[in-house]
């Protein structure tokens, strides 16, 4: 067993290696002495074939895959031992030679390298990199408060239409003369807002109409949109475009929204028995929610920044030719990978790897690691954000914990989390090495920091 | 004279050709060990060590039939196994 590296340029090198006679000889009469129990042939008692005979027939594979098991554990020990740093993995030469495992005794392989480039990043303190501190305006809180009551709102019906009631009620058509239309359009039950309402005069007419009463209107007039005229009316879009004339509506039912007020039953449904205790503390509690929210985007846009900011600072060549070639063959099965959208992807491809080479550099350098613990940390967080999609945010603690363990279990989840609990590390650690710029922006402001992009 | 009549290949001989590097053929009755060492050595292409032959006697065979007994003898042969040189192998599957 010979294997040896050349280097080409300080990118691209080549591993060879030769496998000799006395390199495999062994462990394959190893195996296929094993075949030999087992192997079931016509004409003999199992275990009774001739070795010669189950040579022939299985010899040659077994070799092929004993070299082939010899060639990847070399290959991974000589990495190792050598401390080489590789982009994506050894792949075989092209000018490698054909390889006639029938006649030859020894066989050589060499396998093309690409060596990953050195990335030195030093963050000191001189480095500044803003981080936005969104301010919390009233209206911000006016709406957070707005959709905490609103989830335990409830709908009555009342006795006359107001601004934002909802009026159900029966469509009958009239003709010209203003008297019900023979086989014209009917609906029944139909419900319509009086926020939708267009027009001043129709809002008029049904504002303090009470449950009985009969109002005329022209619908295409009074509603913005065929889609809304349509759904009330239950006819399609295309009748709703032609339609024309006024209507006849018999007001059934008015129902009203009704935003809860801010008391003690309140406060406990939505904050859990015994958190909120006063509309001070309430007010307190949701702001807290409004900062945790934009803390994220903060966060997140801090990221971006700091992303950037490293890259710039870090100007690496990677050996592209070989990276093509060897996404190319990892994603053979993939049929949307073809040369030309890889050409498209390659710069954003070469950008996340340049990142990752970054980010390892980071972890390497300053010896950070993540334990279960942390891993189990960043997936009690992601519970909890799913979970706050599904609109619950007070899931409680034990609950989150056994989804988080549940979720680790699954090994590709598990790796997901750790490279997110490794992310949130390293950004930590740039957040600690460089001087944070602090700036305080309104939303708009901030909002427009990602249009720019 | 044509020395080797066939190989014999059974799981006995079989295990002798691993284990001890020995085969065995039925060889024309009046050949000697020298005249087999050297007709195995040329047909095979390898190198012999030893030579040891035996005769077998053919037996009275006698079978009762519808039609009466028929009785016969079956052939007498010349058994020879053959010590190789040790790294040399015969392959008697290889025409397969």
């Amino acid at each position: 067993m010979n294997i040896s590296k050349e280097n080409i340029d300080a990118l691209n090198a080549v591993i060879k290696l030769t496998v000799n006679k006395e390199d495999y000889e062994q462990r394959v009469s190893d195996i296929l002495k094993d075949y030999r129990k087992k192997v079931n042939m016509p004409g003999f008692r199992p275990g009774k074939v001739p070795a010669g005979l189950v040579k022939k027939m299985y010899g040659k594979g077994v070799l092929v895959e004993e070299v082939n098991k010899l060639i990847s554990e070399n290959i991974s020990k000589f990495i190792t031992d050598n401390e080489l740093d590789l982009l994506g993995e050894p792949m075989p030469s092209e000018n490698q030679e054909v390889i006639d495992f029938d006649t030859q005794d020894s066989f050589e392989f060499s396998f093309d390298v690409a060596v990953a480039p050195e990335v030195e990043i030093k963050l000191t303190k001189r480095e500044k990199i803003p981080f936005y501190n969104i301010e919390i305006t009233d209206e911000m809180m006016d709406q957070q408060t707005k959709s905490i009551t609103s989830r335990f709102g409830k709908s009555e019906t009342v006795d006359a239409v107001t601004e934002t009631s909802l009026v159900k009620g029966d469509f009958v058509q009239l003709d010209e003369a203003g008297s019900v239309l023979e086989e014209g359009i009917a609906a029944e039950d139909a419900v319509l807002s009086m926020t939708v309402v267009k027009t001043e005069d129709d809002r008029k007419k049904l504002l303090d109409a009470k449950n009985g009463d009969v109002i005329v209107f022209d619908p295409k007039v009074a509603f913005p949109s065929e889609t809304e005229v349509s759904y009330l009316l239950k006819i399609t879009k295309e009748q709703a475009a032609e339609l024309c004339g006024n209507f006849q509506f018999t007001i059934k039912e008015i129902i009203e929204f009704n935003h809860p007020e801010l008391n003690q039953e309140l406060f406990d449904q939505a904050f859990g028995e015994g958190v909120v205790s006063s509309e001070e503390e309430f007010k307190n509690k949701v702001r807290e929610n409004i900062q945790d929210t934009l803390n994220q985007e903060s966060e997140y846009r801090f990221n971006l920044d700091a992303r950037a900011k490293l890259m710039k600072k870090v100007d690496v060549e990677f050996p592209e030719a070989f990276l093509k070639r060897w996404l190319l063959a990892t994603n053979k099965d993939n049929e949307k990978m073809t040369a030309e959208q890889l050409e498209k992807d390659m710069p954003h491809f070469l950008e996340d790897l340049k990142w990752q080479l970054i980010k390892n550099n980071l972890i390497k350098a300053h010896d950070l690691k993540i334990e279960d613990n942390d891993m189990l940390e960043y997936a009690k967080k992601s519970a909890r954000l799913q979970f706050m999609q599904y609109g619950l945010s007070n899931v409680p603690d034990e609950h989150v914990n056994n989804y988080a363990v549940e979720m680790l279990k699954n090994e590709e989840q598990r790796r997901n989390f750790a490279e997110g609990a490794i992310n949130e590390k390293v950004m930590a650690f740039i957040k600690e090495a460089v001087k944070l710029d602090e700036k305080e922006v309104s939303r708009e402001e901030f909002n427009k920091l990602f249009e720019k992009k | 004279m044509k020395v080797i009549i066939k190989p014999i290949v059974t799981e006995k001989m079989t295990e002798q050709g691993e284990t001890l590097n020995r085969y065995g053929f039925i060889v024309d009755k009046r050949a000697n060990k020298l005249e087999i060492k050297k007709a195995v050595e040329e047909f095979y292409n390898i190198s012999v060590e030893s030579v040891n032959t035996m005769v077998y006697g053919g037996k009275e065979k006698t079978r009762y039939t519808k039609s009466g007994i028929i009785a016969g003898r079956t052939n007498s042969f010349k058994k020879a196994v053959v010590t190789l040189v040790e790294g040399d192998k015969i392959d008697f599957y290889s025409n397969i």
